[in-house]
């Protein structure tokens, strides 16, 4: 298996900075290089947007978490779709009318203020950190299942590709190279998903029965790659050669109750067919619900699902209107209904991704119960082909699986460091392309290096974490900005400190272990819940306190975002003569 | 823009009125999570599959109706079609 994805993974990489170097190429003027030219037609970018999108979570994360935690988790890839319909409906078009090129750009033309500029780069510094760490755990993750390398390994090849391939290659190169990622993530995970299908068959589906504890469906001989714990729901005999317990055997039958146990590395446990299956720590749900309920629980320690699981539609659907990377490739469309097709394009891409990572769950719910014993969540769908379909298809499959998922990790945070590096050296530092470089390989550099310290939470909660952030502080600029004539500086800023402070804030007690349960645990855990909220009521509210400050240009500015391209175009035109 | 801003809460009500209504159904009615079709439970069905469609559907919607609201305003505003848009472009955009 080694052999064929270290392939797998070298060849897409290879290909992604040949891509990539294909677009240095085109790139003519400095324009060109930062942001594409606006040229790109909308299925190209909508393949595009949704390469650059699909991240470690959505490959690797939500399948995982699925398995783990429930059915519930699916929100996950639901929100991360809802949220392209919340931009489409609010913001795409008039967006892409403004014609800035960022975020902070946005406020600045909006709102005029260069305070406001700054504090919004510093959320799209926040935003990007965030979002890229979960990449580099993916990373991490990825080379360590495949390669049996150190998790660190992973994340410093991760960092030094992509931060060198940004700072040779700008934007033009990556506009390919997304659109090129687009499909070959999603035959990463469609081929394997479909021939897994086809190869169990479906048959009366035992472990996927309401409120049914999994099982071994048949007799099946387990071996424990690293030393780990793990727990039974009921007594069962199994047969053991090597360490349990810290007792030594060799084949002989041993009677486990249902408590916990330490099976000890390279130890081989012999289950018989309806043995009740063994779940590791990593593996364990948060909470006593069932595995087909609809509630999410992650990030919160099982305390109140239904609060837990709005959280989590809150943010995702509303977060994906704040991400920094994501809105820069809305100025590529020629004009705004344009930016709608794109959009429209970018949902039917991400609803066909987002069918595969609940097939591949499923299967390994249904197939493969010695998952639950794996040390981490995250890397189950890079373990399943093997597990089902043994010798070479297995194998070709997994290493599909591995290229996908570094595909996954390449294209997300290239995409990220792009903004990250743009914002930083356009704001912070003097303009221009040598500094633009400088910071791509400083941001890459930052990042890896903290990647190593959050190993221990899930892809898709990180993520999940990023468009929290998003949400309470980006969405309401944006949704405000573009429909309400009396917001002003003080009030824009004012939500974007509250917001995003206050979500940080909650996110970083829950990393610390602040609130182990109860409220405490949901409002920290999934605070998109009360920060949205909270935001557009700061910003509403100070706006109106200082309604003499409004700039004097809001009615110019609205009638740029909101008229048609049939009436602005002559007018345009006309101007420029 | 007024008619625009209508439109586009219109759609967003409904995109939440369908997905986010399922977390309530299930708290209040925990019976629906326990129904399976074909050996899959409903939860499955709802959150991975059966949205899609349904924000595609709406989406395309917006799309549609965005486009004829702007289609309609421009021949309110300019029934030429011509290239008369610059002297009245200071007119507040309310179709």
């Amino acid at each position: 298996m080694p052999d064929a994805s270290i392939g797998a993974i070298a060849f897409v990489t290879l290909l992604t900075i040949m891509v990539g170097a294909r677009g240095i190429r085109m790139a003519r003027t400095p324009d060109d290089f930062m942001v594409a030219a606006r040229q790109v037609p909308p299925a190209l970018n909508a393949a595009a947007i949704s390469g650059e999108y699909l991240s470690a979570a959505s490959f690797l994360g939500i399948a995982g978490l699925v398995v783990s935690q429930g059915l519930g988790s699916l929100w996950y890839s639901v929100g991360y779709t809802a949220g392209y319909l919340v931009l489409l409906l609010l913001v795409a078009a008039p967006l892409r009318r403004f014609g800035a090129y960022t975020i902070p750009d946005f406020a600045a033309g909006r709102l005029g203020s260069r305070g406001l500029r700054q504090t919004a780069t510093v959320l799209v510094l926040i935003i990007g950190w965030f979002y890229l760490l979960p990449q580099m755990k993916g990373a991490g993750i990825t080379l360590q299942a495949v390669l049996g390398t150190p998790y660190w390994v992973g994340v410093a090849t991760l960092g030094v590709v992509v931060s060198c391939n940004i700072a040779m290659g700008g934007m033009k190169g990556i506009t390919f190279v997304q659109c090129f990622q687009y499909w070959l993530k999603l035959c990463a995970i469609g081929i394997p998903a479909v021939v897994l299908l086809l190869a169990t068959g479906h048959d009366p589906a035992r472990n996927l029965s309401p409120g049914h504890a999994p099982v071994f469906t048949q007799a099946t001989v387990v071996s424990v790659p690293l030393a780990t714990d793990f727990t039974l729901t009921r007594p069962t005999a199994v047969t053991v050669t090597g360490q349990l317990d810290r007792r030594s055997y060799s084949g002989q039958t041993v009677s486990l109750c249902a408590c916990r146990h330490v099976a000890g590395a390279g130890t081989r446990i012999g289950f018989r067919a309806d043995a009740p299956v063994p779940v590791s720590l990593a593996m364990a749900p948060s909470s006593a619900q069932s595995w087909d309920s609809a509630f999410l629980t992650s990030g919160t320690n099982g305390a109140h699902p239904l609060a837990a699981t709005y959280g989590v539609i809150v943010a995702t659907f509303f977060g994906a209107i704040g991400l920094p990377h994501i809105l820069v490739r809305f100025y590529t469309n020629p004009d705004g209904e344009a930016a709608r097709r794109t959009t429209l394009i970018v949902i039917l891409l991400l609803s066909t991704f987002y069918l595969f990572p609940a097939i591949l769950a499923v299967l390994a719910r249904l197939h493969a119960p010695q998952l639950y014993l794996s040390s981490d969540s995250d890397s189950i769908v890079l373990a399943l082909p093997s597990l089902l379909l043994p010798g070479l298809p297995g194998e070709l499959l997994a290493a599909l699986v591995a290229a996908g998922a570094f595909a996954a990790f390449l294209s997300t945070s290239s995409g990220l460091l792009v903004s990250v590096a743009g914002a930083l050296s356009h704001d912070f530092m003097h303009r221009g392309v040598t500094s633009f470089r400088w910071c791509a390989i400083a941001a890459g550099v930052v990042a890896t290096t903290t990647a190593l310290l959050i190993d221990r939470f899930s892809l898709a909660l990180l993520v999940g974490w990023a468009f929290a952030i998003a949400a309470s502080s980006f969405c309401p600029l944006m949704v405000l900005g573009i429909w309400w004539r009396r917001l002003t500086r003080a009030g824009a800023a004012a939500g974007i400190v509250v917001g995003g402070g206050s979500c940080l804030a909650a996110i970083m007690a829950t990393m610390f272990g602040a609130a182990q349960g109860g409220w405490g645990a949901v409002l920290l855990g999934q605070p998109a819940i009360w920060t949205v909220p909270l935001a557009f009521a700061v910003m509403i509210v100070v706006s109106l306190a200082t309604q003499r400050t409004v700039p004097a240009n809001v009615g110019q500015v609205m009638l740029r975002m909101h008229l048609p391209e049939a009436l602005s175009r002559p007018a345009y035109r006309a101007g420029i003569r | 823009m007024h008619a625009q801003l209508g439109l586009s809460l219109l759609c967003l009500a409904l995109a939440l009125a369908v997905t986010a209504s399922f977390p309530v159904i299930a708290a209040l009615a925990p019976e629906v999570t326990r129904i399976t079709v074909a050996g899959l439970p409903l939860t499955l069905i709802v959150l991975g599959f059966a949205f899609y469609p349904v924000l595609l559907a709406i989406g395309w919607f917006y799309n549609r109706q965005a486009r004829q609201l702007e289609a309609r305003f421009t021949e309110l505003v300019d029934p030429a079609g011509g290239a008369g848009g610059a002297d009245r472009a200071g007119q507040p955009p309310d179709a």
